[in-house]
């Protein structure tokens, strides 16, 4: 038997929403997922209580570019003895830009599998909190309580302004 | 709709400068203590060391100035809404630019310690190289520049002459007509911001080496001024958080937009920098080559080089990366501060070894009295400024709209 129930609210408006999630915040519940029709910072801003360590796993991957960029440079250079003219065997000024290439090209790519090993992306069906609306015109919030939270969460949800608010298994 | 009762009160609270009335008496004091420290210093045995931190100081005090603007400019052009609150902020340094044009004529008298090609004309340069022609076109790039910037103020702060902000009209009313107005003369300023900084780096950074040229100096020059009046914005914004109530208009958005600003061109800077470098190093050609070994190769130069690459690119760029630094005033104050320096310190870099011929750096206490006497005509001119006029922008349409917008939620928000 779960210690939790999952409870999914649906909102209209927007200003509905983020009272909504302002109250569950302060009660200190977890809230699963926030789905909105669009993009919207403020929600973003609500939620973003730890900021994501895909930004960590971007860095390692600019830093490997880096090193990657520059020693492939000093590789090549070595193995082909590019000499020219009244510059060092190995320079390393120009290195600059393979050094700078390789870092944004490992940090993009580093940020995409990042981004989708955390979300553990691709899903191949919807969850089943999922609702379609939120993909018309309605908000919905997915949040977890006690069972004997249960009653006073929905209020405290209705009262917010939510429309429906249903368990979700 | 016109401002909500309780933003009208709030308004009125932050509309003047926190400035101290002890502070404008020691600007006074900076001011005339540079300036005697430069008139004895022009006086005595050295005059070149007066004359060549004069000039660093008005390279560097006019870009700081014009790049405050530009950012007003970009406010207007781009129809921005983040930065309303700072924007008189920006204009504020841009006061400088009125009296920038009387202090490039003070150079005349010492033109000849100054500009090598006077005492030995370059053959073939003569028609551009020449005192009169340069003191020509140059004061009068600054007058142009300087009338810009006062024409773009000016249209700024007169919305606010004389209005109460309880009897504006609706913002929507005045919105199209009046911010029109302003984005055609700040459009006209972004071009001559580009026309004329280019013009001053060519004429009064590069001209000192006459026989070295670099197509891209007088962008570095625009681009690093730009990258100068965000700091100093950054550091105005910080001081004006201080006063209570400002905080309401001036948030962690604006500080965090205005430190992505400076990553950015924290980053430009250096890559106009590296684009120069690295041509001129592929080329080899001795014309070019020299200015560049003698500031990177040799002592004393070679430290302070490696300084100013620090304190002006990896600093900022390690520190503006993290978001929590950018919205905390007093992190952003000292960066602020850092990044000043350090681009006071390129200019010196840029300036000095071209004419400086003696043992040692020739950086001591004249310069920094000097430095600070400039410092405080700048520090009265914003002060004297933002004691005149409200320091929020609160008839701006582009602001008032936001409030309005954003007043049940006790604030500006986006």
């Amino acid at each position: 038997m779960h210690s939790h129930v999952r409870l999914q609210a649906i909102f209209v408006y927007l200003d509905d929403l983020l009272r909504a999630l302002r109250s569950l915040k302060d009660r200190q519940l977890t809230i699963h997922a926030v789905h909105s029709p669009v993009p919207n910072h403020e929600i973003a801003a609500l939620m973003a209580d730890r900021a994501s360590p895909v930004r960590y796993i971007t860095l390692a991957g600019g830093i490997l570019g880096i090193v990657t960029g520059f020693s492939l440079s000093v590789y090549t250079a070595m193995q082909w003895r590019f000499l020219v003219s009244g510059k060092p065997p190995v320079p390393r000024v120009p290195y600059v830009i393979e050094s700078f290439e390789f870092c944004i090209l490992f940090a993009v790519l580093f940020n995409v599998i990042g981004l989708l090993l955390l979300t553990r992306l691709p899903r191949f069906g919807l969850p089943a909190s999922y609702d379609p609306r939120v993909t018309e015109d309605r908000y919905s919030v997915l949040v977890s309580c006690t069972p004997a939270q249960r009653e006073e969460i929905s209020r405290l949800l209705r009262e917010n302004g939510a429309e429906e608010v249903n368990v979700v298994s | 709709m016109s401002y909500p009762e309780r933003e009208r009160n709030a308004i009125i609270a932050v509309s003047r400068w926190p400035g101290r009335p002890g502070l404008l008496p020691l600007f006074v004091g900076l001011a005339l203590a540079g300036a005697a420290t430069f008139v004895s210093g022009v006086m005595g045995d050295n005059p070149l060391r007066a004359w060549q931190t004069y000039l660093i100081n008005l390279v560097f005090w006019t870009g700081l100035a014009a790049g405050g603007v530009l950012f007003s400019a970009i406010q207007s052009i781009t129809h921005a809404f983040w930065g309303r609150p700072l924007k008189r902020l920006a204009e504020a340094p841009g006061t400088f630019l009125l009296i920038a044009p009387l202090l490039f004529l003070v150079l005349y008298a010492g033109r000849s310690h100054i500009f090598p090609w006077i005492n030995h004309p370059v053959a073939g340069k003569e028609g551009w190289l020449n005192a009169p022609f340069l003191f020509l076109r140059d004061g009068f790039s600054l007058l142009l520049l300087g009338a810009a910037a006062l024409s773009l103020i000016w249209l700024s702060v007169r919305r606010e002459c004389g209005q109460a902000v309880a009897q504006l009209p609706p913002a929507a009313d005045t919105e199209g007509r009046e911010e029109g107005v302003v984005v055609v003369f700040a459009q006209i300023y972004a071009i001559l911001y580009a026309l004329v900084l280019s013009l001053i780096a060519f004429d009064l950074v590069m001209s000192l080496s006459p026989r070295w040229y670099s197509t891209l100096f007088g962008a570095y020059y625009f681009i690093g001024s730009f990258y100068m009046g965000l700091a100093g914005l950054m550091l105005l914004a910080c001081l004006a958080v201080r006063k209570e109530g400002m905080g309401r208009y001036i948030k962690a958005l604006q500080f965090q937009n205005l430190g992505k600003l400076m990553l950015g061109f924290a980053l430009l800077t250096g890559d106009f920098f590296f684009t120069q470098f690295l041509v001129i190093w592929y080329g080899n050609l001795p014309e070019e080559t020299g200015f560049v070994i003698l500031r990177s190769q040799f002592a004393p130069w070679r430290s302070l080089a490696w300084t100013v690459l620090a304190v002006c690119f990896i600093l900022p760029f390690v520190a503006l990366l993290s978001r929590r630094n950018k919205v905390r005033p007093w992190a952003m104050f000292i960066l602020g501060s850092v990044i000043l320096v350090g681009m006071w310190l390129e200019k010196f870099l840029l300036v000095v070894p071209s004419l400086w011929q003696g043992q040692g750096l020739p950086l001591g206490l004249s310069e920094v009295l000097i430095s600070l006497g400039f410092f405080g005509v700048m520090a009265l001119c914003i002060t004297i400024f933002l004691g005149k006029f409200p320091l929020l922008p609160f008839a701006d349409p582009l602001l008032r709209i936001e409030a309005e917008e954003q007043s049940t939620d006790g604030g500006l928000a986006r």
